[in-house]
This record gives structure tokens, sequence and C-alpha cells, in this order.
């Protein structure tokens, strides 16, 4: 190695080992920083596993209609037959109809079967569902209960028309045989497909308060002033600074996708019909994807911490940075849009639906994954270039 | 040796610097004097190369400070009037960072650091963090840290402020020590008797330009003053008007 590179290095390294050492000993901001990666992770796994605690899934994917109540069983013996084999029971509910109705508002039955003496032996006939469109355990039951009893509904009218010589095809002159090449549909997946934008959030806020400690805090403690009369070239201590930086997002991204890969399988864990948490290897993936983007990330925080005029004027810059990747989410959202070579090579972008295609087991090719590294690291040169310019300028040392 | 050539030096439309020149020659304290805002610490700052001169040359040993910044900044040692110290690290931590950085390592700067913790009175608290260090011990800490790498020049901006007698005459030999080692010394102070007694030449400036410069002695008998202190009041005094 040639010895002007190994003295740079020693440099670096000086940098580098000392920002490390004097952050370790700020526990109060340490133990802070390692809880920060917990929260998202916690508070998914505890709304899935709510709603895992709901069970309104079957194994085979679909929605169950439990706690459900019937008033008038007796009068279609055979519609409540069907129910039954399609998995819908139901317990019997007050005659009264006002007592059906608070039985529904007050959440103790999701919903209510109504079945009118009037249906008795009749083959045409109206039944009603008194439902809590403000309860989604009501909105998903009653749903199913409602797409069952329409499934019923025709193989009646189908029966009828064929006893009088027709055929069966006049009720449904159209049918439709959907065709699913995605996973099985299973509500676990929308939180699964959370994980991105939250990781991405992450890398962007994980090591935030020690790039403003080690920049602008450094200038108002008055420290910045002695160091910049030493022998080092600003990119040096700049780089030996943002390593650090990189150092603690690392760590936290790393914290952060294990919290989240435990606690989801917490939250599933004996829940019948939620699908399992992508695998350990799905979050190494994400993990090795995210690298690139943190040296970016920490890059731009470099910079907004080195414009600022004050460690307090810093915070305000980049409590909003995270609004950078909300974007390429929001775009995916509203406009999904097929993965070619340009869009790979946008940073962020194609992290993210590199991220989305691990975590839905979707394939996705290796040149995505190079030019998205490729392209990100190239942007965090380019950005870190910039912030070693803004370090050199007169003003880092006043700050005004 | 530290050359200041006509020097000028403005931040927006304050002229903090006007047409300065002296020299620190090696083996001589040189004193630079002048009332708050008279520019000794931008020009400090311009020798350290933290700021760039509009006009003007400053050089140390020969190395322009803005174009051969880092030569320039291996031979001098600077104490800066904000010491700024990380509350985290220890004393000895700060002496062997700096140390690090002008890339001294292994036995050899261990050597030096105990030598200066030694030397400067520091053994008590040089292993304790320095949250909580009082003013005297910051500057023993800053005084290290800029003399780690036994620069041939120094700059010291305030050097014994917020030390007691005894920690102040050792500085004060320390610094005596340094001269008749050959190094050139700027020191910066309001104590005129610390001035008197440690200078060899003294530089007075007042609103950014050199007002007089001379021997201490050579002052006094110009101007025909009891003491430097009524020298720095006339100086402060002529400034205020020239502003005016």
């Amino acid at each position: 190695m040639n010895p002007l590179w190994v003295k740079c290095w020693h440099r670096i390294r000086t940098v580098l080992t000392k920002e490390i050492s004097d952050h370790l000993r700020d526990k109060r901001s340490m133990i802070l920083s390692l809880i920060f990666p917990l929260m998202a992770p916690l508070t998914v796994a505890l709304l899935l596993n709510f709603v895992a605690g709901a069970n309104i899934e079957g194994s085979d994917g679909r929605v169950r209609a439990l706690g459900a109540a019937v008033s008038g069983r007796a009068f279609a013996p055979k519609l409540i037959e069907y129910l039954k084999t399609n998995q819908i029971s139901f317990v019997d509910a007050p005659e009264n109809r006002e007592e059906r109705e608070a039985l529904v508002s007050n959440g103790i039955h999701p919903f209510v079967l109504v079945i009118p003496q009037s249906a008795a032996g009749r083959e045409l006939y109206q039944v009603e569902l008194i439902t809590d469109r403000t309860n989604p355990k009501s909105i998903a039951g009653s749903a199913e209960v409602m797409r069952t009893i329409s499934a019923y509904s025709r193989i009646e009218a189908e029966r009828q028309v064929t006893s009088i010589g027709l055929s069966d095809r006049i009720v449904t002159p159209i049918t439709v045989a959907q065709i699913n090449v995605g996973r099985a549909p299973n509500s676990a997946y929308l939180f699964y497909n959370m994980v991105p934008s939250l990781v991405l959030f992450m890398v962007f806020m994980g090591a935030v308060y020690l790039t403003i400690d080690t920049s602008v805090g450094e200038r108002e403690r008055g420290s910045l002033e002695p160091l910049l009369t030493v022998p080092v070239a600003r990119w040096e201590l700049l780089l030996g600074k943002s390593l650090a930086a990189l150092l603690f997002t690392g760590l936290i991204v790393a914290i952060n996708l294990a919290a989240f890969r435990a606690s989801l399988v917490w939250a599933v864990a004996g829940a019948e019909g939620m699908a399992s948490p992508p695998s350990i290897g799905t979050f190494v993936g994400m993990y090795l994807v995210a690298v690139p983007l943190m040296a970016l990330a920490v890059s731009i925080q470099m910079t907004i911490a080195t414009l600022s005029r004050s460690a307090k004027e810093a915070q305000i810059y980049l409590g909003l940075l995270p609004i950078i990747p909300l974007v390429p989410g929001i775009i995916l959202v509203f406009s999904p849009v097929n993965v070619g070579i340009i869009q790979s090579s946008v940073p962020i972008f194609g992290q993210l639906t590199l991220f989305l295609a691990l975590i839905g087991e979707r394939d996705f090719s290796f040149l995505h994954i190079l030019l998205s590294g490729f392209s990100t690291l190239v942007a965090a040169a380019l950005v870190f270039w910039l912030a070693t310019r803004l370090f050199s300028r007169e003003k880092m040392v006043f700050g005004t | 040796m530290i050359e200041v050539k006509n020097l000028h030096k403005s931040f927006a439309e304050i002229h903090a610097i006007n047409d300065l020149s002296f020299e620190a020659r090696n083996g001589q304290i040189l004193g630079l004097i002048g009332h708050n805002g008279a520019g000794k610490t931008t020009t400090f700052r311009i020798v350290a190369g933290l700021l760039k001169p509009d006009k003007g040359h400053t050089a140390v040993d020969g190395f322009d400070c803005r174009s051969e910044r880092l030569e320039a900044q291996r031979r001098l040692g600077i104490l800066p009037d904000v010491r700024g110290l990380y509350p985290r690290l220890t004393g000895r931590e700060h002496i062997l960072y700096y140390g690090r950085l002008h890339g001294l390592a292994g036995e050899a700067l261990e050597r030096r650091v105990d030598e200066l913790i030694d030397r400067l009175g520091m053994g008590d608290f040089a292993h304790r963090r320095c949250k909580g260090y009082s003013r005297g011990q910051e500057l023993k800490v800053a005084l290290a840290r800029a003399l780690v790498h036994k620069p041939q020049n120094m700059i010291f901006d305030e050097p014994t402020n917020g030390l007691d007698v005894t920690s102040s005459r050792n500085v004060h030999e320390l610094i005596r020590e340094m001269r008749d080692q050959g190094r050139s010394i700027i020191i910066s102070s309001h104590i005129m008797s610390e001035v008197s007694r440690l200078c060899d030449h003294l530089v007075i400036m007042a609103d950014g330009a050199l007002l007089m410069q001379g021997s201490p002695e050579e002052l006094l008998r110009r101007t025909g003053r009891a003491t430097l202190e009524d020298i720095f009041l006339a100086a402060s005094a002529t400034g205020k008007e020239a502003a005016e």
C-alpha cells in the first residue's frame, strides 16, 4: 500500500476511533439511540398481534365470521346448513330488535343475521344483516357472510331454473375465473409490507444525533477551531466523522431489522391463518441492500449539519430528512411502475423496490442490486464531496 | 519564524485587519497587544490557516499559511482563547488525540504525553474526563495539546487566563524555555505585567492596523510613558478615535 494512503488512513482512523469512543461514553444518548430502532418493530408487531388475536382468517385464507348471531334460524334451515358447511356458524340472537342492535353496537356480536318468519317455506325471501361499519371484525365477517349467502342464492336460482328445463347458465351468463399470480391473500402481508418504509426511515434517522454532534455541535462547543489547526485535510476529518456516523447507522439498522424479525415472529406465533414473517435471509438481504443507502444518508446528514448555523437548526432540517425516502414509497403506492434499468439506478427508489421484492418473495435481477448499489454509492460520494467543500468554508469556524 | 506581510481581511463592511505586517523571529517572544476587537484573534486565525486573507501573506517557517497550509500547520502549535475540550474525553486522551493527528504514535507519543502531564502539573486530573475541569485545568490540557508535536512556532492566546500564580509561573518558565530553544512565540495577553516580563518584542494593534512595534524598553522610551499599561490605554484610545 502507498505510504501516503497509510498516513491518510492513520489520520482518518484516529478521528473515527475518537468519535466512536466519545459517543459510546454518552450513555444517555446511546441508550436512547438503541431504544429508538425498537419502537417501530414493537408497534407493528403489537398491531399484528392484535389482528392475529382477532383471528378472523382461517388457515385457508378465508375470513371467518366468528361470534356471529342469528335470529330466526328455524325459518331457513337449508341456508343455515349451507353457511355451516362453509364454516360459518351462529349463536342464537334475541328476538327483540332493539336488543339485537344493541348487541352489535356494543361489540358483543360483530353482526346479527335476521331471518324473518315470512321466509319459512318460501324460495324467495329477504334476510337482514345488522352490522357495525366502524368495527373491522363486523366489516370483514359480514362481507364473508354476504358472499356465502350470494353463492347459496345462485345455487338455489340454478336449481330452480333447471327444474323447469332451462340451462343453469341463464342465472350467471358471465362467470369469472380469477388467477392469482401473487401470494395467497393474507392480512399479515399488510404489516410485512410496512417494514421497507420503516427501515428506510431508520436508515435516514439512525445516526442523526451523532452527525449533528460531530459537526455543528463541535463548532458550538468550541472544539472545532483547535481541531482545524491540525495538519489534517478537511476531507480526512469529515470522512473520519462520517465513518463513525455510518457505523452507528449500520448498528441501529441491524438492531431495527433484528427487532422486526423477532417481533413479527412473536406477533403471529400460534395464530392460525397468519402468514409466516419474512425469513432471516430476507432481513439479511435487506441489510446488505441498505448499506450503500446508509452511506448516502450519512453524506446528506453531514452536508445539512455542516450548512446549519446551530445544532438546533440542524435538528429541524434533519428531522425533515425522512421525507426523502417517503417520496418513492408514495410513488409506488399510487403509481406502481415496472422496475427497469433507469428506475433501479435511482437511489432510494432502487433500494425500496428491492426491499419490496424481498419482502414479497418476488424475483429480482442481480443487475438491479448492482445498479442500485453503484448509483447510490456514486451519489453518496458526490454529496460527501459537497459536504467537504462546505466544511472547508470560513463560515464553518464561526457558524454565521 | 512567523511572517505577516501587508495583511488585509474584511467581514462584510468591517475591516478586521488593515495592512498589518510583523515578524516573529526564532528565539523571540512577540507580544501582540490590542483592545478587544483590535484584530488579534483574526490574525491568529489567518496564520493558523482557518481564514483566508483578502490581501497579503502569512507564512510559518517560509510555508504559506494558505497554499501550503498543512506544512505550515505542522510547524505551528496554537492555544486558542476558546479551549474547546471534549467533555467525555480525559485530559490525557486529548493530548493523545492531537498527537496522533500530528502523525505521532507508539511509545514516543506515550512518553511525550507523560512528559507534558508532568511538566504542566496535570498528574492529578489528566486521567479524569474533562467535564467539571476548572478553567486552569482546561487551559493546561489545551496547552499540552498544542505542544504535543514540539512545534517550532507557537501562538498563545491568553496563555495564563484562569491559572493560579504557581501555574502561571510554570507556564511562563515553559514559554521562556521554548524561546531559549530557539522557537518563535507569539502571545496575546491582557495582563500587561505578563507581557512586560515575557516579551522581547511588542506589536500594538488598534482597529486591525499596526500602531507601533518594538521592544518594551524601546516603546517606553519612544512614547515617554511610564508603563506598558499606559501605552496600551493610549493605543486603545487612539484606536477608538480613529474609529470615530
